[in-house]
């Protein structure tokens, strides 16, 4: 190659290159200008960093210079008045030195002087649709008069209501008339600010299903120098509550969601879960303040919508929770009385677009004062708005968990009763020994061992087939040993020998013997047994076995009272039991189990106490020779 | 061959620097004529000029003019329409008044991280924080949520700032002669500073929570704060108001409930020695309106306000201090609507005028009032309250639309008074019953949604004007005749391409006040003004749209 060539080439490289550089960097920049009531508004095609708008009237006049703050954007308003027909350009200065000049044509009719809008029913989001309304229900037209020039106008409003349309409540300062068999209402208004306008409500009713009524208005203005006439028009369907719902209806609602409608899919769908501070927290570092229930809502809850029908439709959408029992709002989820204007229960309006689907989402509130764990009924609702008709509804079942302190206060009882023990015995052994013979420390000895082989053993045996075969009902069997043949041997023991104490030293000796020969030493059964020394010795002698130290129970009704005080010492550790697994392992059981549980432990605590008070007395004639 | 190839070579280098220097397409800016509300401002003055020389219209006029960072301020009440010529030093520039005056755009100034932004689906600003000029313009204060004070002078050169230890700026207002910045914060103490305005030093601070309780909750709003921080003379008045929940023994039962406790305290300005307190012993159990107060601090009068009805300060109750003593002098108690509606709720609406002669009121559902309170004197003796408020008018300023026994309005937001008893109202956005429903955005907008009026001392209404979106904190000029609105999104059609600065004129009297409008990129959360109306400052957030991105930075907008 030669040397120009070469030179060549390199050059041709760097024009295609800055060439490219330089219009790539001027993209085509598009931008239309809408004229609106107060102004003008110019989309960009692109969002852009614009400095300056400057717009000038078709005589070149300088109208306005916009400064625009730093940040791209697609859509400037311009506030400017304008007249009609006429021509006016906008000069963009972008920040990049670019510029943008474009031209736009105002409407050839002047701004109104007075705008009018006649919507049936109420918030119709566009003018030209038709609203859909439920027969027999009432709804709401509503009537905007604006004005549009700081020349006072009176306005003589007249609005003609159609056959078959009902009006149940008219304005004030506007009256009914009847005219040639049509119903009219009418009303005068002097507007005398600019942009002041006039706006009323109007209560109606349609009977009769398949009518398309539509609701006149004429509005008669007079600025003093001209007079003229507006009309306005809003159709209106009237269809059943049965036609509504086939298109409009409830499709899902799903709590606990969050503020964008997003469920957490580690939560269970219709639990909620109130776990105040506890008592413990505020011990330990001052009042953390968590969400203010009073103030915001406790969570929420999405209501699906789907609008299968052709028509837009403006829905009321309600969410209550219920107590199922009563039926009334559940107290614990009453709005506070200053949300939700006091109604007690949530609400919102959405736009359903034909054949679409939309997502409400509504704040559900907590009263902390009433926070009862329990099941609940939560009811989502929708009607028209401005009607008074449910046409769709869902249901949701939720259950509301509440924390509770008991177990905690349970398991801190039970400890501080075994710390308690512990500490005594280990203070006062030599008393507490002292206090039985030798003969009688040997009773008691064989009567723990024999425990031990009659119950811990077969139940330790026993505990994983049953499980393996009952699942939770194991307690069937097991209860067998766990309950009947112990309390037969404690029993026995206390009607052998009927000291304060003795059963105490018969749990301490069958709990050493399962922790050094099974390796049982769990915190939970040092719990149980403390707190089963104590609650038997204090049946037994509230009893009178121990306390006025005879010879046993002689008669069935001793025999059945001391039945039912070892049944329910069975029912009340038991219980605690649980508590202490709830606390320590975090188990949780349904109530109606754990009330199984106690019952079947009852019925067998029972009838051991009742075996054990015969054995007993049969060891005695022999065990203390 | 060769000649060929020279030519092309050569060509290829004309084109190459041609276009390299349409590269530089960003072009000197050379010096240029805006007409701002305050006058002629000729811009891209790189020295201190030695001559300016103007005609207008092609008359020669002697301007008064001065000359600050980078600028030449022609005073001059130019006329829309009217020929221009400026000369400084010789440069020229020519151009013609449009129709309205322009926002100037001084300095655009980032400020730090925000831990939360508002949502263009929700009607929440979530960002509270506020911004403050001095009456001459020269310095602008923030008490951001973004942990910091700022003070700016008003080329945009940041003086200095200061770290709020553990809170965000919520209140903030200059000493009368622009020497000291008073911020408050939303903190676990609740803080009230006196910063040098120059230095940044500390000359005082008082804990606010020492009166109404301390806290160290996570949320701002759930702490002890400033609500207010009023400037009289050489004394400043500030509120702090502390809701905390309450745990009591009511029986068997653990009851909760949520205490207010709010009270107000004068200090004089210069050493934050306490003045007055009021209450003079306890609390008040209800939060409070904004204060205002008479041109001389002889009056001062602010409204309880409270969602629940309030035990010992009810909500609805107008009160009016003397601005001496905080002796209690003028009570009137206000009652709710009814209906749906169960609490009055004045917040920011409420006013009286520099005479001390008139106050106005605006409550949530949109009653407008103005009383004449003339007869109560601030030298009252100790005793009973005056309670002689001479309604002079009552106004349903915007109507409450009955749907379906849903109350659809447009909250009543800010009253303003001037001393011949001329009214100014503005509503907020759409709410559905309540302000503080969450129940997301109604599809709809009431018609006078973010919308100002003018009332006449008889009542009648004057004009309107509206913007759509909802509603920073506003201010106005010392004489009333500015105020610069701050505009968020709208979340009801989720656009904010009207968010911004808006600076209206209330002098005028063609029904059309507004002086200009600034676009911003995110929102507008709070503007000032100076006392004299020449700089305006505006602060601006970032917003998240439908989908999480944000538009918008969190700044700081000063403009003349």
């Amino acid at each position: 190659m030669t040397r120009y060539k070469r030179i060549l080439l390199i050059v041709l490289v760097i024009v295609a290159a800055g060439g490219y550089v330089f219009f790539r960097g001027s993209q085509e920049i598009a931008a239309q200008v809408e004229f609106t009531g107060q102004g003008a508004d110019i989309l960009l095609n692109l969002p852009q960093e614009v400095a300056t708008v400057t717009v000038t009237n078709e005589a070149g006049r300088l109208l306005s210079v916009i400064t625009v703050g730093p940040g791209a954007r697609q859509k400037i308003p311009v506030f400017i008045k304008w007249e009609p027909d006429k021509q006016y350009a906008f000069e963009l200065a972008l920040r990049d030195g670019r510029g943008v000049r474009l031209t736009g044509r105002t409407p050839a009719d002047e701004l109104e002087k007075v705008s009018f809008v006649l919507q049936a029913p109420y918030g119709l989001s566009r003018t030209d649709s038709t609203g859909v309304v439920p027969a027999g229900s009432a709804f709401t037209a509503n009537i905007l008069l604006t004005s549009h020039t700081d020349q006072p106008v009176n306005v003589l409003l007249d609005l003609v209501i159609p056959p078959g349309v009902e009006v149940l409540s008219v304005p004030q300062g506007m009256q009914a008339e009847q005219r040639g068999g049509v119903q009219h209402i009418v009303g005068r208004r002097r507007l005398a600010a600019i942009n002041e306008h006039w706006n009323e409500q109007i209560v109606l009713k349609a009977a009769q299903e398949g009518l398309e009524p539509v609701i006149q208005a004429v509005a008669n203005i007079d600025n003093g120098r001209e007079q003229w006439q507006m009309t306005g028009h809003a159709a209106v369907k009237v269809a059943t509550v049965a036609d509504i719902a086939r298109n409009i209806r409830v499709q899902a609602v799903e709590v606990p969601v969050d503020v964008t409608g997003r469920s957490d899919p580690k939560a269970r769908s219709g639990s909620l879960v109130y776990a105040p501070a506890s008592r413990l927290s505020s011990l330990a570092g001052g009042k953390g303040e968590h969400a203010r229930l009073d103030d915001e809502p406790f969570t929420y809850a999405g209501i699906q919508l789907s609008n299968d029908g052709d028509d837009h439709v403006l829905a009321l959408v309600t969410v209550k929770i219920i107590d199922p029992a009563s039926g009334a709002l559940a107290p614990v989820f009453v709005s506070p009385a200053h949300k939700n204007a006091g109604l007690g229960y949530s609400y919102g309006v959405v736009d359903l677009a034909p054949h679409a689907f939309s997502q409400v989402i509504l704040p559900v509130y907590l009263n902390e004062n009433s926070a009862f764990g329990g099941r609940y009924k939560l009811q989502a609702e929708a009607s028209v708005f401005g009607a008074d008709q449910v046409i769709s509804g869902a249901d949701k079942e939720i259950q509301l968990i509440t924390r509770n302190d008991r177990p905690v206060i349970i398991t801190l009882f039970m400890a501080m009763t075994a710390l308690l023990g512990i500490g005594w015995l280990i203070w006062r052994q030599e008393a507490a020994l002292a206090r039985f013979t030798s003969k009688e420390l040997v009773i008691i000895s064989l009567f723990g061992t024999v425990t031990f082989v009659a119950v811990n053993l077969p139940e330790t045996v026993l505990w994983d087939m049953a499980r393996a075969v009952l699942g939770p009902f194991s307690f069937l069997v097991t209860g067998f040993f766990n309950q009947t043949v112990l309390y037969a041997l404690l029993v026995a023991l206390v009607v052998v020998l009927p000291h304060p104490g003795a059963v105490t030293l018969m749990i301490i000796v069958r709990f050493i013997l399962n922790g050094f020969i099974l390796g049982h030493f769990t915190p939970v059964q040092i719990l149980t047994c403390a707190v089963l020394a104590l609650c038997l010795e204090v049946a037994l002698y509230a009893a009178g076995v121990t306390r006025k130290r005879e010879a046993g129970p002689d008669t069935v009704g001793k025999v059945a009272l001391l039945a039912v005080a070892c049944g329910l010492v069975d029912v009340v550790t038991t219980y605690m039991n649980f508590m202490a697994y709830m606390t320590l392992y975090r188990l949780f059981y349904a109530h109606w189990y754990i009330n199984a549980v106690l019952a079947a432990g009852f019925l067998y605590t029972a009838g051991g106490a009742a075996i054990g008070c015969r054995l007993g007395s049969t060891l005695r004639r022999t065990a203390l020779d | 061959m060769k000649n060929l190839y020279k030519s092309i070579v050569i060509f290829s280098l004309l084109v190459i620097m041609v276009a390299g220097g349409g590269c530089g397409r960003k072009s000197m800016a050379g010096m240029q004529g805006i007409f701002t509300k305050n006058g002629l401002v000729m811009i891209n003055v790189s020295h201190q000029p030695q001559e300016v020389a103007m005609k207008v219209n092609g008359q020669s006029k002697i301007p008064n003019w001065h000359f600050d960072g980078g600028s030449v301020f022609v005073r001059e009440f130019w006329q829309p329409g009217a020929s221009y010529e400026v000369q400084v030093d010789g440069r020229n520039w020519a151009g013609t008044a449009p129709m309205k005056p322009t926002p100037l755009p001084v300095s655009a100034q980032e400020l730090g991280m925000l831990e939360d932004t508002p949502a263009v689906k929700d009607w929440s600003p979530v960002v509270y924080e506020d911004v403050a000029v001095s009456a001459d313009g020269r310095y602008i204060g923030v008490a951001s949520f973004d942990h910091n004070v700022y003070v700016f002078d008003n080329t945009g050169k940041k003086l200095w700032e200061y770290r709020i230890p553990d809170g965000v700026g919520v209140a903030a207002a200059f000493a009368a002669d622009g020497s000291k910045l008073f911020v408050g914060e939303s903190s676990p103490d609740a803080n009230i500073y006196a910063f040098d305005t120059l230095t940044g030093k500390i000359r005082w601070q008082y804990g606010m929570a020492a009166d109404i309780g301390r806290s160290t909750a996570q949320k701002w709003n759930s702490r002890p704060k400033i609500t207010n921080i009023v400037v009289m003379g050489d004394k400043v008045i500030t509120s702090a108001e502390y809701t905390q929940r309450v745990t009591e023994r009511d029986g068997g039962r653990a009851k909760v409930t949520y205490v207010t406790s709010c009270v107000i305290r004068a200090f004089d300005g210069n050493d934050g020695n306490p003045k007055w307190r009021y209450p003079e012993t306890g609390v008040m159990d209800t939060g409070i309106s904004r204060i205002t107060c008479s041109a001389d601090g002889g009056k001062i009068a602010f409204a309880n306000h409270s969602w629940s009805r309030g035990q010992f300060y009810v909500d609805g109750s107008i009160r009016l201090l003397a601005g001496s003593t905080g002796k209690l002098i003028g009570l009137c108690q206000l009652t709710p609507k009814g209906g749906k509606f169960s609490y009055v709720g004045i917040f920011d609406g409420i006013n009286i005028s520099p005479n001390g002669q008139y106050l106005t009121i605006v409550t949530s559902d949109d009653r407008g009032m103005l009383f004449d309170v003339s007869s109560i004197k601030a030298d009252t003796a100790d005793g009973e309250p005056n309670r002689d408020f001479r309604l002079l008018w009552l106004r349903q300023i915007s109507n409450i639309q009955q749907v379906g026994g849903v109350p659809v309005y447009a909250y009543g937001n800010t009253a303003r008074t001037t001393d011949e008893g001329k009214v100014y109202f503005m509503t907020g956005t759409t709410f559905l019953a309540d302000k503080t429903a969450t129940s997301g955005a109604p599809p709809f907008s009431h018609p006078d949604a973010t919308s100002f009026f003018a009332y006449s001392n008889r009542g009648e209404l004057l004009w309107k004007w509206q913007s759509e979106g909802g509603l920073g904190k506003l201010r106005f000029s010392r004489d009333s005749r500015y105020v610069v609105i701050p505009i968020q999104h709208n979340y009801v059609t989720r656009q904010k391409d009207k968010s911004g600065v808006y600076c209206l004129d209330l002098a005028r009297t063609d029904g059309d006040p507004l002086v200009w409008f600034y676009p911003l990129e995110g929102v507008a959360v709070a503007a000032g003004i100076a006392g004299d109306g020449t700089t305006v400052v505006g602060l601006e957030v970032p917003i998240r749209q439908v989908d999480d991105r944000p538009d918008g930075m969190h700044r700081l907008h000063i403009l003349q």
